[in-house]
């Protein structure tokens, strides 16, 4: 299970945090700070995952992150989790906000704070990863921005908004899209 | 960074606040734009905060804003879902908004779309299972549940998952159930996960969907199969016997995942689902080892990914571990195994440092089925022991761990050791000490150096020690040092060593337990120390401040066995416990310690009394509980039985209520008045807790005296303590020769293991050069003489020079004489043991010779540690002690009309004779109550232990 996911700048700032396990307001702070310290002290040449840290879960407790241009991300997760796995659902995640902004960057974070959370959304729910997919994710966002500005007209109407959707087999149509390599994040200097 | 910064703020101007300029309708746009640049120059300000404290008055103003235009009356929802957005912000960066979590409660109730699903949201982030306010969103769940928007749907079940609290479970439960066929896979797939989460919640109320959840796992939408394998996996990891028959299901969606079934859109990097590979691949190696034929399908199709899997992708290796991890699991035949071992090799030598280390992972997993396949690898695993990467380093150890073997175990631990010595995780450090303690455990060498082992291991494991670690320790240090078969000279240094360690201000809790422990035991070993140092010894730990509770045990248990094997003089004793008595020390330890000091005032002889064994059943008061049921007092009731014998027994005013009576009749001391109908209802009740002993109660060692019918058999006590010895013998025996069939098979795999451990110690012997040798000079230096203080000075024992030369004078001073022949047997605890004297001893008799009765911890098996001692001892002490608390019940109100007051003299007032003629057998459910009780009281300390 994942326990939380963190995102963070490299001075520490928190940019984005869910924590699927309930942990009271100021210890989730001191998490984020933990993890910060941890992770911020460790070479780009040594390997992503550190185990057996000493807030969340004790020795059942893996931390695997990544590190883009000027943002961690972290997942903090138990020993059920794969840690190659995690650390490609990071890519996949990332990817899928690259998408979604056009080259995401630290600022995207913060004035879509509540965006990022619904494509996390997609992604993981309630600390189990729910869809690793990027194109059926960013297909579902879609969906449901399209439904909401239809329906925000019709609320009154679900009908059609059912025909909609019915309308809308969307992972049909972009079957052949291709997917690219990395995303140019890397890169990004602001 | 200013210019991409201008081009986000421009998108974000031309774009409104994403999203929203569809969701909101045309006459808002204007209001939300405005709103949006509030955000922005809020976003901003905040950016430009130079200081922690600058950005703190910053949000601060800005929190008190939001306060309250939250709580104005006419808010529209889009200008809420604003508001809340920033408390969002505000709540990540860290501040506290818990002022917002009820408007998002409100918002997701009355908002549409757009505003639920922002209100959702924040109710997720700002609320937790626990918070009141998560009632107040349960009505708006269900209604999204019922809903027939499939974004509310949604919605509501993600929300449900995280935030419904147990008890309203069953309210959202038949709708999720309903949600599972729902036509859109999106619904679905969010229905299972979050039927999950209740199900984690509580299990028993979704017992009947059980099935429901399983045909998820056939659903056509492979996101579907994939949310229901997260609860398979849960399932198959509580009760993996039971899910068996999922196995073969399992094993052909895995088969036809791997032979590209599945349309080209589930692909990733080329690899096919590689996350449902991954979850399959696990749900499978847990139900693998448990059935042959699953294995034999398992293997096939294992091999067939081994052998397609084009290691480009990291995706690719995921999947590939995953595959190893279960061939190793579920030990497979050789040449897969060996197949295997191959592809561990492509990990091992990436330059990735990822998949080296989770290569490094897999030799773990390698090694423990087989540690030949270390040696290839044995240059890689020296220098990786000095990795820079702790994480690399760690796994390494712990392949260290795996190739230990008798040649190397001594360099293997050292190497360990310096790890535990280096490292500050402390989790690391106890799996460290645990190892150390095993390996000892497994590779028995030289004793000096297993001691030394230990106890440094002991000093480092610090905090980190829990019961479990302790008592494994015991049980080791007692079959090897302890029984009467090992060497004198190895205990004597032992006792050596545990003396330094008291004398050391520094040493761990964990050292100082176990040394106080192990001096008790050995305590005659202290017959040619001056007498003033040992007390002074102990009484030092009581002295010093902030001595852990067990110590302070330890430490009484110590004097005690002292006193009792009369290695140290009452009257010295008597004077020094007195200073004792002042200090601010426990009740418990302070009660003990008056007992030890009224002992040696009174000048009371003990002797020992040889027994291995706890007597939990309290056979010894069978006699004082039977004369006075006879004497027509009432049987004892349990706490738990009392109310419902008063529903059973409406006997009107005249009777009163039991559980009242038994206080009352505590007070008044002795009062006998019974009825017939609660002598019925007593022993109906005394042989349903009969029952559940029957069910729970079970101790090897311990024979079991009384059953339902009453007495099982009927022999007299001398002749059940042989037995007991007997059968303790015949566990040493068998521990033997389970010692033997372990090692001698090793010794037997000789052809098998020599070329490993001889290559294994080959390079160990290149490493060695700088590092283990000295080491390795170091011990044999110092040959046998036990003149190990350099050895514990060196290993960072924190001794001191004088200390340490003082502790040279010291184990001096013991040794300068013969060997001394133990007066001691395991039983040696005062306290804990029954006492028996030769009749009614008026107060004060000090010439009342006291014997010591069986009730010893069971040493020889190491099952009762000192802690259960202790446990007992005050459990004892309380129910003797006429404190008029509920302990004394039975005992207070029947045994002890000639009250002496004197603690010391309980066992004069016991009268226990076990060679009397036995209590009839109608006596017997009364006593075991007792016993049962003493019990109780004895858990409810453990508990608050």
């Amino acid at each position: 299970m994942i326990k939380a996911i963190l995102v963070f700048n490299n001075h520490g700032k928190p940019r984005m945090s869910r924590f699927y396990q309930y942990y009271p307001e100021d210890m989730q702070q001191q998490i984020v700070r933990e993890t910060f310290h941890l992770v911020s002290k460790r070479d780009d040449n040594v390997c992503n995952f550190l185990e057996g840290g000493t807030l969340i879960g004790g020795s059942d407790f893996k931390i695997i992150y990544r590190h883009y241009a000027t943002l961690y991300f972290v997942f903090c997760v138990d020993s059920s989790e794969s840690e190659l796995g995690i650390l490609d659902l990071i890519q996949v995640f990332v990817e899928t906000l690259d998408k979604c902004f056009e080259n995401v960057c630290e600022l995207d974070l913060i004035f879509h704070v509540d965006k990022v959370h619904y494509i996390l959304a997609e992604l993981v729910m309630g600390g189990m990863v729910l869809e690793t997919n990027m194109t059926e994710i960013i297909t579902r966002i879609e969906e449901q921005n399209k439904l909401e500005k239809s329906e925000a007209g019709i609320a009154a109407a679900p009908a059609r908004a059912m025909s909609a959707m019915k309308d809308m087999n969307i992972p049909q149509k972009i079957k052949d899209m291709k997917l690219p390599d990395l995303p140019s994040i890397g890169n990004l200097k602001f | 960074m200013a210019e991409k910064s201008l081009k986000v703020l421009s998108r974000v101007l031309a774009d409104g606040l994403f999203g929203n300029v569809g969701g909101s309708t045309q006459s808002t746009t204007n209001t939300v734009n405005v709103l949006n640049r509030g955000f922005e120059t809020f976003v901003i300000s905040i950016r430009k905060a130079r200081s922690k404290h600058e950005e703190g008055q910053i949000v601060g103003r800005e929190l008190e804003a939001l306060k309250t235009s939250l709580a104005l009356p006419k808010l529209s929802m889009g200008q809420m879902k604003d508001y809340l957005c920033r408390t969002i912000l505000c709540h990540l960066l860290g501040y506290d908004v818990d002022f917002g979590a009820i408007h998002a409660v409100k918002l997701a109730q009355q908002g549409t779309l757009l505003e639920k699903r922002t209100g959702y949201l924040a109710c997720c982030l700002l609320l937790n299972r626990e918070h009141e306010l998560t009632l107040l969103l349960i009505n708006t769940i269900q209604k999204d549940l019922k809903s027939s928007n499939l974004l509310d749907n949604m919605l509501a079940l993600s929300a449900a998952g995280q935030l419904v609290p147990t008890e309203m479970v069953p309210s959202i439960l038949p709708l999720a159930i309903s949600k599972l066929q729902h036509q859109r896979e999106l619904v679905r797939q969010k229905a299972v996960l979050c039927l999950h989460h209740l199900q984690l919640l509580a299990p028993e109320l979704l017992a009947h969907c059980q099935e429901s959840l399983e045909r998820a796992l056939l659903d056509k939408d492979p996101g579907v199969m994939a949310a229901a394998l997260h609860s398979l996996y849960h399932n198959i990891q509580t009760n993996p016997s039971k899910h068996l028959q999922s196995g073969d299901m399992l094993v052909s969606v895995l088969q036809q995942l791997v032979a590209r079934k599945l349309a080209a859109m589930f692909e990733y990097h080329n690899t096919p689902a590689p996350w449902l590979q991954i979850h399959i691949i696990k749900c499978l190696s847990l139900l693998t080892p448990l059935d042959d034929q699953l294995k034999f399908k398992v293997s096939t199709v294992l091999k067939m990914i081994l052998q397609r899997t084009s290691l480009k992708e990291p995706i690719a290796f995921a999947v590939l571990y995953e595959v190893i991890q279960c061939i190793l699991k579920m030990k497979a035949d050789k040449p897969v195994v060996d197949e295997a071992a191959e592809h561990v090799k492509r990990f091992l030598n990436s330059s990735e440092p990822n998949l080296k280390f989770i290569g490094v992972k897999l030799l773990v997993s390698l090694v423990g089925l087989s540690p030949e396949y270390a040696i290839e690898y044995q240059d890689m695993i020296v220098t990786s022991l000095d990795h820079p990467d702790p994480a690399l380093q760690k796994q390494m150890h712990t392949v260290l761990y795996g190739v230990a073997c008798l040649d190397n175990v001594e360099v293997v631990t050292f190497r360990l050791l310096q790890q535990v010595d280096t490292t500050s995780d402390r989790f690391w450090r106890a799996d460290l000490v645990a190892m150390v303690t095993e390996l000892v455990h497994r590779f028995p060498g030289k004793r000096k150096w297993e001691v030394d082992t230990l106890f440094t291991a002991l000093q480092y494991c610090g905090e980190t020690a829990d019961r479990a670690y302790i008592s494994r320790l015991r049980t080791l240090v007692h079959t090897r040092y302890l029984s009467k078969q090992s060497e004198e000279t190895c205990q004597k240094y032992l006792v050596q060593k545990c003396v330094v360690a008291l004398m050391s201000a520094k040493s761990s809790c964990p050292l100082l337990q176990i040394a106080l422990w192990i001096l008790s035991e050995l305590c005659g070993m202290l017959q040619h120390l001056e007498e003033g140092r040992t007390i002074g010894l102990l009484t030092g730990l009581l002295h010093r401040p902030g001595t852990p509770y067990p110590v302070l045990v330890g430490a009484v248990t110590c004097l005690q066995s002292l006193v009792t094997a009369q290695i140290i003089s009452q009257d010295t004793l008597a004077t020094t416990l007195q200073d004792c008595l002042d200090l601010d020390l426990s009740l418990v330890i302070k009660q003990r310690l008056s007992v030890i000091e009224r002992v040696c005032y009174l000048k009371l002889t003990l002797h020992h009394y040889k027994a291995d064994c706890m007597d939990t059943t309290l056979t010894f008061l069978d006699d004082i509980v039977s004369s006075h049921l006879e004497a027509g007092a009432m049987p004892y009731t349990p706490p738990h039985l009392r109310h419902a014998h008063k529903v059973l027994c409406p006997t009107g005013g005249e009777a009163l209520d039991p559980g009242e009576s038994v206080y009352t009749e505590d007070e008044k001391e002795g009062d006998s008045s019974m009825t017939g109908d609660r002598l019925h209802t007593g022993s109906t009740s005394s042989t349903h807790t009969d029952g559940d002993r029957d069910s729970g109660f079970s101790q090897s060692g311990v024979k079991r005296v009384w059953g339902k019918q009453g007495r099982l058999d009927t022999p007299t006590r001398p002749a059940n303590l042989e037995k007991q010895e007997n059968l303790i013998e015949d566990v040493d025996t068998s521990k033997q020769d389970l010692a033997k069939a372990l090692f001698g098979s090793l010794q037997g795999n000789k052809p098998l293991e020599k070329p490993v451990q001889k290559i294994v110690t080959g390079f160990e012997d290149n490493d060695s050069d700088e590092e283990e040798s000295p080491y390795i000079t170091k011990a044999t230096s110092n040959p046998g003489r036990w003149s190990n203080m350099n050895a514990v000075a060196e290993s960072k024992s924190d001794v001191d020079a004088s200390l340490r030369s003082d502790s040279e004078h010291f184990a001096q001073d013991m040794y300068l004489d013969k060997p001394t022949e133990g007066l001691f047997g395991p039983g040696n605890s005062l306290l804990n043991e029954g006492v028996r004297t030769d009749g009614k001893v008026s107060e004060n008799d000090a010439s009342a010779s006291v014997d010591v009765l069986p009730t010893e911890s069971n040493t020889a098996g190491g099952l009762i540690d000192d802690n259960v001692d202790m446990d007992l001892n005050a459990a004892l002490s309380s129910i003797l002690d006429d404190t008029g608390n509920e302990a004394t019940g039975l005992l207070n109100r029947n045994a002890f009309e000639q009250k002496t007051g004197d603690a010391v003299l309980f066992g004069a007032e016991f009268n226990l004779n076990f060679d009397n003629s036995l209590p009839s057998s109608s006596h017997n459910q009364s006593f075991m109550s007792t016993a049962e009780h003493a019990e109780e009281v004895q858990s409810s300390i453990y508990d608050s232990d």
